[in-house]
């Protein structure tokens, strides 16, 4: 049944858009608005699904509770990794805001190399998984979509990612925090010198930012292994997402995780060797012949 | 458009004598030497596979060290000339039978040029991070292809095999394996280091190099006085690429199998790791950095298995401390201050 595979290919492809969007919209983020091109990023995406594995997979002798489950993913890990990362970003990332962008990237470069040996220190070098009895993927079962059998556990996930995308437009265009990044994103030192305190605004940035890698990394397990190779595939899609949207666009990062997302779903299904390349391919061409990306030259949230 | 370059006047024979004695030269030489009988003095095959393996190391830190110390790109796609310089040599063996080890050299550096000059082409007009993420996409993109097998020429992630060539009809690959490293390929590679070294040397100081630094120290002045810009990045990308895929064709012999993992985007990182580590603003930076990084790693590996924490904690604080001058602009920096205190008492 062709449409039937259609249906199921877009829906796989929203899925993938879905973890995309939480692995790049920090990255994005962070670089329009504080100037911080962190190549450790999706790291902490690559952190998350660790700590989430580890987490259920503790949480079987208290409570196997489909709902309790779902709130450690989606409200626990990433408030963890949210009071973690502004630690980090108290230490390691302060000195890096100063530096020019290509030091950014060898640096954080570094920071990756040290977060992958944090990561096979705890958690060993072999894949772990989600046990059978935790796993909220597996409760959920499926749910009947427009005719076609579909995954309960990633549509919520693809709903989470929506209510998260919807979440951060209000923020930046509702809030006192989201206004004053708007204005930094334009003028740092001009918000500096009106009397705001720009580290803590920062901070906020740089913690809410890493905390949704860390939920997106969270979310992914259930359906994956964590491997260590999760953090360097991200890393790459990440950028690969963030540089066909365009550096610093909400809007983009949307749109280029769903672009994104659709190539890998229908790329598997009809060229499974080609999946990659054309992603790569993609982001070559748009940084050839449009630089900006596809929304890069507007505002964060315009 | 004329293009007004700087010249070299006449050298006189007094400065001739000059270079000669150059304690510089001197010292080199005397390295020289020491390096080539170290394998027949000491017999210690351990040492002469890793000398050989710093070795050519040192010859693609210094080719990329072209492209980010003297043109000002910072590269993150240089795995693919390295790559690309490797499985020009297995392949050439395999499919087309060549096993001339200096016809394989030359056709190595040859398709890492072309390589070079198409990624070079695609990304010159970039700047800054845009020049990174494209030679990254583009490098990615070589690395996909190959795991893929698509083309049937890499064997995707199996990877190739590799015999050991020969020297100029000499039917050297015949003697055993440590005597065809120590007695014969470690020198090669010697050789090529070397030759890579006083290369770089004339060319860097001559006009073209003085024409690539003026492009990263200033763009727009070059621009103005003339100069193509464009053109002589790519050039520099196409030198950068051949050299550093003379040290991907010389370390493929030196490993005896190809994974696509040698074109991997992590690859290209360690190289430029190398080059920070040593210092991408000095001439020898990326010699002493290949040498640092590989005798840094061999020391966490022996120690920790955590040797990535190890290795990422160094390029950090390298990156924040030392920034362009490295390990060895920093030593040189050191000795200078310790002379003028001496100096000065």
């Amino acid at each position: 049944m062709p449409i039937e595979s259609l249906m199921v290919n877009t829906f796989n492809g929203l899925y993938f858009a879905a973890l995309l969007f939480f692995a790049s919209v920090g990255l994005t983020l962070v670089f329009g608005i504080l100037n911080l091109l962190n190549m450790a990023h999706a790291a902490f995406y690559g952190l998350g699904a660790y700590v989430a594995v580890w987490t259920l997979n503790n949480m079987g002798d208290i409570t196997t509770s489909t709902v309790v489950l779902l709130a450690v993913l989606v409200l626990v890990i990433p408030l963890v990794v949210f009071v973690l990362s502004a630690v980090l970003d108290k230490t390691v990332f302060a000195p890096l805001y100063e530096i020019e962008p290509v030091y950014q990237l060898l640096a954080t470069f570094g920071v990756i190399l040290m977060l992958d040996d944090v990561i096979k220190f705890i958690w060993g070098a072999s894949p772990i998984t989600v046990d059978g009895a935790v796993d909220p993927s597996r409760q959920l079962g499926t749910l009947d979509l427009l005719g076609i059998s579909v995954s309960a556990y990633r549509s919520v996930v693809i709903l989470i990612a929506i209510a998260c995308a919807v979440g951060l437009y209000l923020m930046f265009v509702k809030t006192k925090l989201g206004k004053i990044s708007q204005a930094m994103s334009e003028d740092y030192e001009m918000v500096q010198m009106l009397g705001i305190n720009v580290n803590r605004v920062r901070i906020m940035i740089f913690s809410i930012s890493v905390a949704i890698a860390a939920l997106g990394g969270a979310l992914f397990v259930p359906f994956a292994t964590a491997t260590p190779a999760v953090t360097l595939e991200y890393v790459l899609l990440s950028f690969a997402v963030i540089v066909i949207g365009g550096l610093g666009s909400l809007k983009g990062v949307v749109v280029a995780a769903l672009v994104i997302g659709m190539v890998r779903s229908f790329g598997i299904a009809y060229y499974p060797a080609l999946e990659l390349a054309i992603v790569f391919g993609l982001m070559a061409v748009v940084i050839i012949f449009k630089p900006e990306g596809l929304f890069g030259d507007e505002g964060v949230v315009e | 458009m004329s293009t007004r370059l700087p010249t070299f006047g006449d050298v006189k024979a007094g400065e001739i004598k000059g270079v000669l004695l150059d304690k510089r030269l001197l010292a080199g030489s005397a390295l020289f030497v020491f390096l080539a009988l170290y394998p027949a003095l000491t017999m210690n095959a351990y040492h002469t596979r890793l000398l050989a393996w710093i070795m050519c190391f040192a010859i693609a830190a210094l080719g990329f060290n072209i492209v980010l110390g003297y043109t000002g790109l910072l590269s993150f796609g240089h795995a693919a000339f390295f790559g690309a310089g490797m499985y020009t040599v297995v392949i050439a063996m395999e499919r087309a039978g060549i096993t001339d080890l200096v016809v394989l050299l030359v056709l190595a550096m040859i398709v890492a040029g072309v390589v070079g000059a198409i990624i070079g082409a695609l990304s010159v007009k970039t700047h800054e991070i845009y020049f990174a993420l494209l030679t990254l996409a583009l490098a990615q993109l070589l690395f996909v292809l190959a795991t893929r097998d698509v083309g049937g020429l890499t064997r995707g992630t199996d990877g190739i095999g590799l015999t050991r060539p020969d020297f100029l009809g000499l039917p050297v690959s015949e003697v055993p394996a440590q005597f065809y490293l120590m007695g014969f390929y470690y020198h090669v590679i010697l050789v090529c280091l070397t030759a890579t070294i006083l290369l770089l040397w004339v060319v860097l100081r001559s006009p073209f190099g003085l024409t690539l630094k003026m492009i990263r120290e200033n763009e727009t002045r070059a621009e103005m006085s003339g100069v193509p810009i464009l053109r002589y990045r790519l050039y520099s990308m196409i030198l950068s690429a051949m050299i550093v895929g003379l040290g991907g064709a010389l370390y493929a012999v030196v490993v005896g199998h190809i994974t696509p993992e040698y074109l991997d985007w992590t690859m290209s990182g360690e190289i430029v790791f190398m080059a920070l580590l040593g210092g991408i603003g000095t001439f020898l930076g990326p010699v002493v950095g290949a040498g640092g990084f590989i005798l840094l790693q061999e020391l966490a590996l022996s120690v920790t298995t955590y040797w990535h924490f190890t290795m990422g904690l160094v390029l950090f604080v390298v990156v924040l401390t030392l920034r362009e001058k490295g390990i060895w602009g920093g030593a040189k920096e050191l000795l200078e201050r310790l002379d003028e205190r001496r100096d000065n008492s």
